[in-house]
């Protein structure tokens, strides 16, 4: 996680949550300076824990973000490619990773 | 501006990612059995559906997503601009953020800023945010003068005394999708990255409200966005490349991203 320590100094606020049933949505906003950037959770209970299971910053949910990403390689490709792509991207991202602990 | 700053936060995401993968497939199992669906409120936290289970609104606004026919194009300007971002304009960025102390940019930044202000004022008007014009205003008068011709943001940090007026940060494109225009075809420019064609329209529309316009000629103008764009990058090295590092697909991740971005904006 390299990029969190960028975000020290900044405040976050809650604004306010909502409960339906085993769906809930935490809006908050972090605050940089005279900037707001809204960051919204939604979460789903699972065993009677809730988990965050998308993140919406200003206004771009990273599930959709994914979302319309798969629907762009399934529509020129099929489940195959996208599974493959997927394992690639993994695997690239672990090295990335391991590279940056070792330093 | 605001696409990469927006998108660092997304990053946070990201980054917790693998907690959830680690049981590996057992997971999928596991959560087979919820459903995902949005289904209760949308993106900013409004509800769709209400208690009895009626839907309250049609669920996502069309005009958030545009079409791309000039995909090709568009791919091409991309892996363009991006081959130029790490051949060109990093290097030197990364080069004069070194030789520069951060305060220094930082204040080269506000000043391009403060002279965005009849952008943002006009902006503000042509879509009746009166009191976000205002804002601006006063800002901008402060800045200008106390603030050393807006290399100091004298205002930064203080509390609005009425807290509920939004920040005014408006352009065109935002004034054009206020009163109702879609996006139209996604595109992309070379250097100008993301765009659409009623952004474009905007952009252009900007041109003509901005006072480098009047003041600056050609060339003189050339080097005035240059050096503003390599002061921003110099600030704000590092978040495209862990935005793309993160895509499957960047292309598409970077136009999901901008779109709904520009929808949130024309919506306040």
């Amino acid at each position: 996680m390299p990029k969190l320590e960028d975000y020290s100094g900044q405040k976050v606020t809650y604004k306010k949550q909502m409960v339906r049933g085993d769906k809930a949505m935490v809006l908050t906003e972090v605050v940089d300076k005279d900037k707001t950037f809204s960051v919204n959770y939604r979460l789903i209970k699972i065993g009677g824990q809730w988990m965050v299971y998308d993140i919406i910053a200003e206004g771009i949910s990273l599930v959709k973000n994914y979302r319309s990403q798969f629907a762009e390689i399934l529509h020129d490709g099929n489940v195959d490619t996208l599974i493959a792509k997927l394992n690639e991207k993994a695997e690239h991202l672990q090295t990335a990773q391991t590279t940056e602990t070792q330093k | 501006m605001r696409l990469t700053l927006a998108l660092l936060i997304a990053l946070i995401a990201f980054a917790a990612v693998p907690a959830f993968a680690e049981d590996g497939s057992s997971a999928t199992q596991q959560f087979a059995q919820y459903k995902f669906d949005d289904n209760v409120w949308d993106d900013s936290g409004n509800i769709i559906v209400d208690d009895d289970g009626d839907q309250q609104k049609a669920g996502e606004p069309k005009h958030e997503l545009a079409s791309d026919p000039f995909e090709g194009w568009n791919r091409f300007w991309f892996q363009f601009n991006d081959k130029l971002y790490f051949a060109l304009f990093k290097p030197i960025a990364q080069g004069y953020g070194y030789v520069l102390p951060q305060k220094l940019r930082q204040n080269f930044s506000n000043f391009f800023h403060n002279l965005l202000f009849p952008v943002r004022f006009v902006n503000c008007l042509l879509q009746f945010k009166f009191q976000a014009a205002g804002l601006n205003l006063s800002k901008f008068v402060v800045n200008s003068t106390f603030g050393l011709g807006g290399l100091a943001d004298v205002t930064e940090g203080r509390k609005k005394t009425r807290p509920e007026i939004p920040d005014g940060i408006e352009d065109f494109g935002q004034t054009l999708g206020h009163w109702g225009m879609g996006n139209g075809p996604y595109l992309v420019w070379p250097l100008l990255g993301p765009s659409s064609a009623r952004d474009t329209v905007g952009f252009v529309g900007d041109y003509f409200v901005s006072v480098d316009t009047y003041v600056l000629s050609f060339w003189e103008a050339v080097g005035y966005y240059a050096f503003g764009r390599i002061n921003y990058l110099s600030l704000n090295l590092g978040q495209y490349e862990t935005l793309k590092n993160g895509a499957i697909d960047p292309y598409q991740a970077f136009k999901d991203a901008y779109l709904r971005m520009r929808a949130k904006a024309v919506k306040e």
